[in-house]
C-alpha cells in the first residue's frame, strides 16, 4: 500500500535535532559548573569534566536499563529506536551538580522503570526524567537545599527559593540585584540545576528546533506566554515594574522545562490546539506552584500529562468545528484572571504582616525599646536582641540562630549587623551579604520589622 | 501546513502512441461497481465503439470497445485498483472499423442540454482524473453556474493531463464554453499551478477570445487537486458536501477533451493518455493508449530497470499491482518505483499527520482508536474517519514509517460497516 514516496523526515533525525540543540546547554553547563570554580580552585583540572561525567552517568544508566528490559523481553530490535539514553540525560540536566551519584542512579532507575511499565518508547503517559525527578524530590529532598547547587564554598540560594523567602511581592532588589540583574539571568549566571539556568541557550535551541520541526512549539510559547501574562497581571495589581514577570520567565527551570519537557512528543497533545490549551494550562499551573511552593515546572508538566487525552479529544474535535473550544477558551480566561487576582492578594496579605517575624518580648523604659524577636532565617529561626534608643537601632545582638556555619560566618565576616545599624534609615538599600543571601536578608527584614513595629 | 512536494518532471514534451495492441481486455468496471451486463458473446464480431456492457442499476453508463475485432473470451484481470476484474478479451483485427460513420459538427455549442446529456452518457464519459465518476449526472438538472477545470494534478510524476492541455489548449477552451453555452453558465476558471508557467503561457495566447473563461493560478502544494481545496483556492467558496451546493461543477482537463471528442466527432471515450514514469523507467513519457491495452505490452516497449515495484496511479494514493494490469479509461499513470526502504517504528505521538491532513482529521487518534482492542465504534465515529480522502499525506509525514492511511482506511470500513 502507497504511499510509495516518504518525506526525509524521520524519528531518527527529530532525536538528533534535540541532541544537537542540547550540545551547547551542556557545554554552558560544563564551564558553568566545571570551568569556573577550576578558575577559582575550588576543584582540580578533572573537575571541569565533571559536569559532563554527571550527564554522561545519567545517559548511559536509563540506557543500560532499559537495554537490559529489552534483552529480557527479547525485542532487542525495539531496543535501537526507543532512545534509552533520553531520560537519563534530561534528568542529569535538571538535577543540581552535587547531586550524589547514587541518588542520581536511583533517579534514572526509576525514569526507566515509569517507561517500561507503560510499555516503552511511545506508550508512556508521564515524562520519565520528570518522574525520576519528582521521585528524588520526594526521597532525597537535601539535594535541593541550596549548597547542592554550586561548586562554590559560599553559595546563595537559587533565585526561586530566594523569592519564597521574601515577605511580601518581593522588590527588584531583594530577587534580582542579589544576582547581578536581569541580564545574569538570561545568560544564565544564577545559581541552579544543571541546565536550566539559561535562559539565551534555551531560546536558540527553541528555534532551531521550531525550524528544523522537531518540537511542538506552540506549548513552548503558550506556556511561556502565560506564565508572562499572570506574573504581569499580578505586577500591575501591586504596582511593581516589569523586572517582576521578567523575574518569573527567566528563573527557575521553566524556559528549559518549556523547551525540552513539555514538548516532550510522546507525553505531550497531538493536536494543535490541544497544544496550545496544554501550553495555557501548564502557564497557569506552574503559577499557583510557584506562589505556595518553590518551584512548580516539572510538577505541573507531569499533572498535564494525565490530561492530554482529553486535550486531543477537544483538539479533534475543533478541527471540524472552531466553537467546539468556546467553553474551554471561557474556563482558561476565568482560570487567568482567578489566578491573578488570588496570587496577587496572597502576596498582598503577607506583604502587610510577615509571617516569618515575630516578637517575643517588648521592654519599654523612657526613651529606651528592647525588643526580643524572631525571624526566619535559612535554617529556621534567627532570635536577637535589638534595642532601640531615641527611635535609633543602637545595638542588635544575635542570641541564637541555626544558620550553616560558612553562612553566618560570612555575615559576621561582612561586620553586616553593623552594616545595617549604619544603613538603618534606608534599611532596605543595603546589600545582602553575597554567599549568605538568605540569612543576611533575614536579620534585614528582622529590623525592618522591628522598625515598622516601633513606629 | 501545506505540503510540497516537487514534481518529478518528465523528460520530454511528446506524445508516444501505443495503438496497435494484439489483444484488449476491456475491464468489465464503472466507477468501483461491477455489476455490469455482458451484451457479447464469445466468438461475436464488436466495431471499435460497439457497446460490449452496461452497468446496471440508476448510473446507466455503455461500456465499449476500443478497437474492432473478435470477443475471445471473458477473462479476470487485474484492474486499475488492484482487483482482479471480469474483462473482455477482444482480438484486434487492426482494422478500426466501426458500425456508423464518425460525423463532425462544426459548432459543438449547437446542441441542446438534453443532446448533451445523452451523447455524455452514450459516448461513456467518466471523470479521467482517477474516480471515474459518470460525467453526465453533473450536469443532469443542474442549476450550476460556475464550471472550474482542474489542471492541477497534483500528484508527482504524472503530467498526463499536463501535456494533453499544452497540446490541445484551443480544443479543450472551445469545448469550455460550449459546455457553458448549452447548459446556460456563468462562467469557467481552468486551475492551473503557479509553477507550471509553459501551461499558463499557452493558454494566455488564446483565453483572450473567451471572455467567460479565465484562468486561475494556486499554489504548488499537495492536495491542491482535491476538489474541495480546488473550488476554495479559486473561488474562495467551502461547502458541505457536493459542490454543486456552492452552483460549482468541477471536472477534470481530460474529461473536457473527452467530451470535445464526444460533441465534436462522435467518438466514445476508448483512448487516454497515460504517463509512464518513475525512476524503473529510463525514458519517461506519456503513451496515448486504448482502453483495455495489457500493461505489460508497453512496458515491453520501453527501457525497464528490474527490482522496482509497479503502481497503478500516483505514488501518494496509487496502489501496488502485478503487471496483469489492463489500462482504463480512468488510469492516468503507471508508475515503476524503488520499494520504500523504511522500517517501521514506535509512534511517538509528534502531531505531523495532524498538521498535514487536510480533510482536517486526527490521523493518529483514529489509528490508536481502530488498533486497540477492544474498538469502541462510537467513539471512532466522532473522530470522522469516513471524511477520509486517502490522499496519503499522514503516512507520507510520519517520521516513524507508520502507513497511517491503511489503519484510517479501515477504520473507514468499520464505520461504514457497524451501523
Amino acid at each position: 500500500m502507497g504511499p510509495f514516496i516518504k518525506s526525509s523526515n524521520k524519528t531518527s533525525r527529530m532525536m538528533f535535532n534535540l541532541l544537537i540543540a542540547l550540545t551547547p546547554i551542556i557545554l554552558f553547563t560544563v564551564y558553568k559548573h566545571g570551568y569556573i570554580p577550576y578558575t577559582h580552585g575550588q576543584v582540580d583540572v578533572f573537575g571541569i569534566f565533571y559536569p559532563l561525567l554527571f550527564v554522561l552517568i545519567g545517559s548511559l544508566t536509563t540506557f543500560i536499563i532499559e537495554l537490559l528490559y529489552y534483552l529480557i523481553i527479547k525485542r532487542t530490535d525495539e531496543f535501537k529506536t526507543s532512545y534509552g539514553f533520553f531520560p537519563g540525560l534530561f534528568l542529569a540536566l535538571i538535577l543540581p551538580i552535587k547531586t550524589p551519584i547514587y541518588v542520581l542512579l536511583v533517579g534514572c532507575l526509576v525514569a526507566s522503570l515509569s517507561k517500561i511499565v507503560f510499555g516503552g518508547f511511545g506508550r508512556n503517559i508521564f515524562n520519565p526524567a520528570l518522574i525520576g525527578y519528582i521521585f528524588v524530590v520526594a526521597t532525597f529532598s537535601f539535594v535541593f537545599s541550596t549548597s547542592y547547587y554550586e561548586v562554590d564554598t559560599v553559595s546563595k540560594a537559587t533565585p526561586l527559593t530566594n523569592a519564597s523567602m521574601v515577605s511580601g511581592i518581593g522588590t527588584y532588589d531583594e530577587l534580582v540585584k542579589p544576582y547581578g540583574d536581569l541580564l545574569d539571568f538570561f545568560i544564565g549566571t544564577t545559581p541552579g540545576s544543571l541546565a536550566e539556568t539559561s535562559t539565551l541557550l534555551c531560546l536558540l535551541a527553541f528555534i532551531y528546533l521550531t525550524c528544523t520541526k522537531t518540537i511542538k512549539w506552540r506549548i513552548s510559547l503558550s506556556y511561556i506566554s502565560t506564565v508572562f501574562l499572570i506574573t504581569f497581571g499580578i505586577s500591575r495589581l501591586l504596582g511593581v515594574g516589569l523586572y517582576y514577570p521578567l523575574f518569573h520567565i527567566l528563573s527557575g527551570g521553566l524556559v528549559f522545562g518549556a523547551v525540552f519537557m513539555a514538548t516532550d512528543p510522546v507525553t505531550s497533545a497531538a493536536t494543535t490546539t490541544g497544544q496550545i490549551f496544554q501550553g495555557i494550562l501548564l502557564g497557569i499551573l506552574t503559577c499557583i506552584l510557584r506562589f505556595t511552593t518553590t518551584e512548580g515546572v516539572a510538577t505541573s508538566i507531569l499533572i498535564m500529562n494525565m490530561f492530554v487525552f482529553i486535550l486531543d479529544k477537544m483538539g479533534s474535535r475543533v478541527r471540524f468545528n472552531s466553537y467546539a473550544c468556546l467553553p474551554w477558551v471561557v474556563l482558561v480566561c476565568f482560570m487567568i484572571i482567578v489566578s491573578m487576582f488570588v496570587l496577587a492578594s496572597k502576596k498582598r496579605v503577607v506583604a502587610e504582616k510577615d509571617p516569618n517575624f515575630n516578637i517575643v518580648n517588648k521592654e519599654v523604659t523612657d526613651n529606651k525599646t528592647i525588643y526580643t524577636a524572631t525571624q526566619k532565617g535559612y535554617g529556621g529561626n534567627i532570635k536577637a536582641d535589638v534595642v532601640i534608643e531615641n527611635g535609633k537601632i543602637v545595638s542588635v545582638e544575635i542570641i541564637s540562630h541555626n544558620e550553616t556555619k560558612d553562612r553566618y560566618q560570612s555575615v559576621t565576616d561582612a561586620n553586616y549587623i553593623n552594616k545595617l545599624i549604619e544603613g538603618q534609615d534606608n534599611l532596605k538599600n543595603v546589600d545582602t551579604v553575597s554567599g549568605a543571601t538568605v540569612t543576611s536578608t533575614s536579620l534585614r527584614k528582622l529590623l525592618i520589622n522591628v522598625m515598622e513595629d516601633f513606629h | 501546513m501545506k505540503i510540497k512536494i516537487d514534481k518529478h518532471k518528465l523528460t520530454d514534451d511528446k506524445i508516444m502512441y501505443y495503438n496497435k495492441p494484439e489483444v484488449v481486455y476491456i475491464p468489465l468496471i464503472s466507477g468501483n461497481d461491477t455489476d455490469i451486463t455482458i451484451l457479447v458473446k464469445k466468438g461475436e464480431y464488436v466495431y471499435k465503439g460497439g457497446i460490449i456492457a452496461k452497468r446496471k442499476g440508476d448510473l446507466r453508463i455503455p461500456i465499449y470497445s476500443s478497437i474492432s475485432g473478435i470477443v475471445l473470451d471473458f477473462e479476470e484481470k487485474t484492474c486499475f485498483n488492484g482487483t482482479k476484474v471480469k474483462c473482455v478479451a477482444i482480438k484486434n483485427d487492426f482494422k478500426e472499423a466501426m458500425d456508423k460513420k464518425l460525423t463532425i459538427k462544426k459548432n459543438i455549442n449547437k446542441y441542446t442540454k438534453e443532446e448533451f446529456i445523452s451523447i455524455l452518457k452514450d459516448s461513456g464519459i467518466i471523470g479521467l482524473g482517477g474516480a471515474g465518476f459518470p460525467t453526465y449526472i453533473k450536469y443532469e438538472g443542474t442549476k450550476a453556474k460556475t464550471l472550474i477545470v482542474n489542471a492541477v494534478e497534483c500528484e508527482p510524476y504524472i503530467t498526463a493531463d499536463d501535456i494533453l492541455a499544452k497540446k490541445r489548449c484551443e480544443e479543450i477552451l472551445e469545448t469550455i464554453d460550449a459546455i457553458l453555452e448549452i447548459n446556460g453558465m456563468e462562467k469557467a476558471i481552468i486551475v492551473i499551478k503557479e509553477n507550471n508557467v509553459e501551461l499558463k503561457n499557452i493558454f494566455d495566447d488564446y483565453i483572450g477570445t473567451y471572455l467567460k473563461i479565465s484562468l486561475k493560478t494556486v499554489k504548488n502544494y499537495y492536495p491542491a487537486g482535491w476538489e474541495r481545496n480546488l473550488i476554495k483556492d479559486a473561488t474562495g467558496l467551502e461547502y458541505d458536501r457536493l459542490p454543486l451546493e456552492v452552483g460549482v461543477i468541477v471536472n477534470n482537463i481530460s474529461t473536457i477533451y473527452a467530451i470535445y471528442d464526444a460533441l465534436k466527432y462522435g467518438k466514445p471515450l476508448s483512448e487516454r493518455i497515460v504517463t509512464f514514469s518513475g525512476e524503473g523507467i529510463k525514458n519517461p513519457t506519456n503513451i496515448l493508449v486504448k482502453v483495455g491495452t495489457p500493461v505489460k505490452d508497453i512496458l515491453s516497449q520501453l527501457k525497464i530497470e528490474d527490482d522496482h515495484i509497479l503502481i497503478s496511479g500516483g505514488p501518494m494514493m496509487g496502489i501496488k499491482v502485478d503487471n496483469d494490469l489492463v489500462l482504463s479509461a480512468n488510469q492516468n499513470s503507471i508508475l515503476l518505483l524503488k520499494p520504500l526502504n523504511c522500517k517501521e517504528t514506535q509512534c511517538i505521538r509528534c502531531g505531523k499527520c495532524i498538521e498535514v491532513c487536510p480533510a482536517k482529521l486526527s490521523p493518529v487518534l483514529i489509528m490508536k482508536a481502530v488498533n486497540s482492542k477492544n474498538v469502541d465504534i462510537e467513539q471512532l465515529r466522532k473522530l470522522h474517519p469516513e471524511k477520509c480522502i486517502e490522499c496519503g499525506l499522514c503516512s507520507y509525514i510520519c517520521p516513524a514509517c507508520i502507513s497511517i492511511r491503511d489503519a484510517i482506511t479501515k477504520a473507514k470500513k468499520m464505520v461504514k460497516e457497524v451501523k
